[in-house]
């Protein structure tokens, strides 16, 4: 049973280590190439600011490496490890359920309850794996070993709990779907209320129903204080506790709140694959577009309290100039700077967009389609076309988002500027799509998994590789890497044109294959 | 080619060095229902799949109403139901259904619905809240209302009822009378031997028999025991299967006996007993890994 249930997971355990062990080690990277204890002097100020508090959470001190990472990336790693462990907690319980495979596993000798048990210790695993690798990582780059145990423990702590919510989401909800809503939307509302503590010292009291505020209490590489990890081991325990009970009481397959299993039929949107295109990929564009929408009214509300502190602190410009942000000291520069940071997030909604094909393939679901009329060029058009309509309209709402927070914090901004910083965000779509839809017309098995791990390589390249001084090479083969930071620049015409036609050309060799390959799973 | 709904000419399809399919060769009429038997991993399915145009042929070609498979025409002509349905799960029958005809082209709309009734489907449940034989039945519903010209039924009935069974023998029925051309690939014997004019059976890949039904039936199994050898028995006319055994032989006879029983004649036959061999018998014969392949 444990066994059959680590199967399901290690893949994504792999991922999960391979990007710690990168994000930790160019952390480090970063903080030594800066120039240590002294490049970060400048950013002391910084600490105090709640903006940056708000965006990247607080910290005690930068005097170390292991304390740069704590800062700059504990806080994204934090959050990643939480919401892996809790599609994790999902897919072994609730997932399971829908399939029918749990049946296999409550009608084995053992039973149900040590299917249950069998899935908290394989999540169990994971977490500690994290933090092994985390305390490897960091004391292998010459950080205190126990200042590393301690950090790694919070870590794996915060992936804990968020197990644990998924543990309870996958009783409480059905199907999986709704469960993973529920509990990775929960693991979203505690970092919102993590933002809020941080963002305002009146705030600080909040930090106390958050996991990740008291990863920021326990201050690992600052002021030590292991007593938070305290919440983070009784806390899941308790929710553990009421999905055991919850599991034991109920039936097989069914949850305290199941999704209606009946509608009303709504056709409009299935006369043709172009329009099912867009109902298949509807909800997942409008929670995106409302979580990327969300980040950039932050940002925007954010945006005054930058500036202003950048005009007060001449050794903050001096940094920003160093790593290449120095358009960051104005608002359409620092607005036109984070629309490049949104720009991974919606390569990552392209990706995942058109890897629908792929997954649909994968299960089997287009067989009657392509067998009974069904055009399979139609089909491949009308999921990128819908694509690329979708992330022209989330890029949109999320300009104007910004440009709202931006209006709200008192700045005033054109609305066209935030706009434009969205648009020339998604220049790069057209490459990623073509190159998606190649990968589904060929390995739809792998597509997803591949370009998700290019778009991070992409970006990490294009962020760190000038400062790190890495092979100019690899760095010019990030598209990333060709963004400009529009409204203060001007678009860079010749790389969008060349996004464009190298994408054109993975899309007709994607649309050849697709029309003529084996339909297999 | 183009004289028959269906035709398959020399069709091979290998997977990673394994052979699925070995130049098989089959034709269906309008109007006429195939049986498509044989084990599992026979190559049955995968046979389907390249007359559904889902698998490209490694050798051979096959047309469905004279167009190849695979291009528009012929998947406008054609209906599929496979025998493990995967749909939307979030999507209900009615909306699954509304996509599939629309994706079609073409569709009887009346008949659908009447085919709902038949089939007792509740089409306001989504699909992941039915039952294997609730999917199936999805899938029936679609391929029957299209009037595809050619009907192409994978394990149609796998998870279906008895009662649901016979409903879907009688739209089968109906399906042939209007001159559509129907291969259905069943483990179900009674269901072939009670919809099927011929039946095409497959094994390890290779398409070893195409039979009427009606030939199947006048098969004859004759035994006896024989002091000598039974050397050449096994080649005479209609001998379908020749087992020999110590003292004796078995043999299989497809129409009439009379050419074994004049060879036996000739022969030093000291016992000798006749009778007819069921459809079962002659199916499972087929199956049976273990016996030698038919001739």
């Amino acid at each position: 049973m444990h066994r059959v249930m680590w199967r399901q997971v290690r893949v994504s355990a792999v991922v999960m280590v391979g990007l710690l062990i990168v994000m930790i080690s160019v952390g480090v990277e970063s903080y030594n190439a800066s120039g240590g204890v002294l490049g970060m002097k400048s950013l002391n100020a910084l600490l105090k600011n709640p903006a940056i508090s708000a965006l990247a959470g607080r910290v005690a001190s930068l005097n170390s490496a292991g304390a740069f990472v704590e800062w700059k990336m504990g806080m994204y790693l934090a959050l990643a490890v939480a919401l892996w462990a809790g599609l994790l907690a999902t897919r072994l319980t609730r997932a399971s359920e829908d399939e029918g495979t749990w049946d296999y596993l409550a009608l084995s000798v053992p039973g149900r309850r040590p299917a249950f048990w069998s899935a908290v210790a394989v999540l169990g695993e994971c977490c500690a794996l994290v933090g092994v690798v985390v305390f490897v990582v960091l004391v292998s780059s010459s950080q205190r070993a126990a200042d590393s145990f301690l950090y790694a423990m919070v870590i794996a702590g915060v992936g804990w709990t968020g197990a644990s919510l998924g543990l309870l989401g996958s009783q409480l909800f059905a199907p999986r779907r709704s469960a993973t809503q529920v509990s990775l939307g929960t693991i979203g509302l505690v970092y919102l209320v993590r933002m809020m503590a941080d963002g305002a010292n009146a705030n600080g009291w909040l930090r106390w129903f958050s996991p990740f505020g008291w990863l920021e209490n326990t201050g690992a590489f600052g002021h030590r204080a292991p007593v938070w990890l305290v919440p983070m081991l009784v806390v899941p325990a308790v929710l553990i506790a009421v999905a055991y009970v919850e599991q034991e009481r109920r039936d097989v397959a069914i949850a305290v709140w199941t999704r209606a299993d009946r509608s009303r039929a709504r056709v409009t949107l299935l006369a043709s694959s172009w329009r099912f295109a867009w109902r298949e990929r509807r909800s997942t564009m409008v929670t995106w577009a409302l979580g990327l929408a969300f980040f950039g009214l932050v940002v925007g509300y954010l945006t005054n309290a930058m500036v202003e502190f950048t005009r007060t602190d001449a050794a903050y410009v001096r940094l920003l100039n160093r790593w290449g942000y120095a358009t960051m000291i104005t608002a359409p520069g620092f607005i036109g700077q984070f629309c490049v940071i949104l720009a991974v997030g919606v390569s990552f909604l392209a990706v995942t967009l058109i890897a629908m094909i792929g997954t649909d393939l994968r299960q089997g679901r287009l067989d009657i389609p392509f067998a009974n009329g069904g055009s399979r060029s139609e089909w491949l058009g009308s999921g990128v076309v819908s694509t690329l309509t979708g992330i022209v309209v989330v890029a949109l709402v999320c300009g104007a988002s910004m440009w709202a927070g931006v209006e709200s914090s008192g700045t005033a901004m054109a609305l066209l500027d935030p706009v434009k910083g969205m648009l020339n965000a998604i220049s790069t779509v057209p490459l990623l799509l073509g190159l998606t839809a190649l990968l589904v017309a060929w390995w739809p098995r792998f597509a997803y998994v591949i370009m998700a791990s290019l778009i991070a390589l992409w970006y990490l390249v294009a962020e760190l590789g000038p400062i790190l001084h890495w092979p100019t090479w690899l760095v010019q083969a990030s598209p990333f890497h060709y963004l400009r930071i529009v409204p203060v620049e001007p678009a860079n015409w010749p790389a969008v044109g060349a996004f464009v036609v190298i994408g054109a050309i993975a899309a007709a060799a994607a649309f050849a294959r697709f029309a003529t390959a084996d339909v297999t799973d | 080619m183009g004289e028959h709904a269906i035709e398959a000419d020399g069709l091979s399809k290998s997977f990673g060095g394994v052979k699925a399919v070995d130049s098989l060769t089959l034709n269906v009429d309008a109007g006429e229902v195939v049986g498509f038997l044989g084990p599992n991993g026979a190559g049955k399915s995968t046979t389907l799949r390249m007359l559904l145009g889902l698998l490209r042929p490694d050798e051979g070609s096959a047309t469905i109403l004279g167009q190849p498979c695979g291009s528009a025409l012929a998947r406008q002509n054609t209906g599929f139901v496979p025998g493990d349905v995967a749909l939307w799960p979030q999507l209900t029958g009615r909306e699954a259904l509304a996509l599939l005809a629309s994706l079609h082209g073409s569709n009887d709309d009346a008949y659908r619905d009447e085919l709902i009734e038949r089939f007792e489907l509740d089409p306001e449940k989504r699909i992941r809240a039915y039952s294997k034989g609730n999917r199936q039945k999805v899938a029936i519903v679609a391929a029957f209302a299209t009037r595809a010209r050619v009907l192409l039924l994978d394990e149609p009935t796998s998870g279906l009822d008895p009662l649901m069974e016979r409903i879907f023998r009688e739209c089968v029925t109906e399906a042939i009378g209007r001159g559509q051309a129907v291969l259905l690939s069943s483990h179900m014997l009674a269901e072939v031997e009670h919809l099927c004019n011929r039946v095409a059976m497959i094994r390890n890949g290779v398409l070893v028999t195409v039979s009427d039904v009606d030939d199947l039936r006048s098969h004859i199994d004759v035994e006896f025991d024989i002091v000598g050898d039974v050397d050449g028995l096994g080649d005479v006319e209609g001998v379908v299967s020749f087992t020999p055994f110590d003292g004796g032989a078995s043999a299989r006879v497809s129409g009439s006996p009379a050419p074994l029983l004049r060879a036996l004649s000739t022969r030093n036959v000291t016992s000798l007993r006749t009778r007819e061999a069921s459809l079962e018998e002659i199916f499972l014969s087929y199956y049976d890994q273990s016996t030698p392949t038919p001739s």
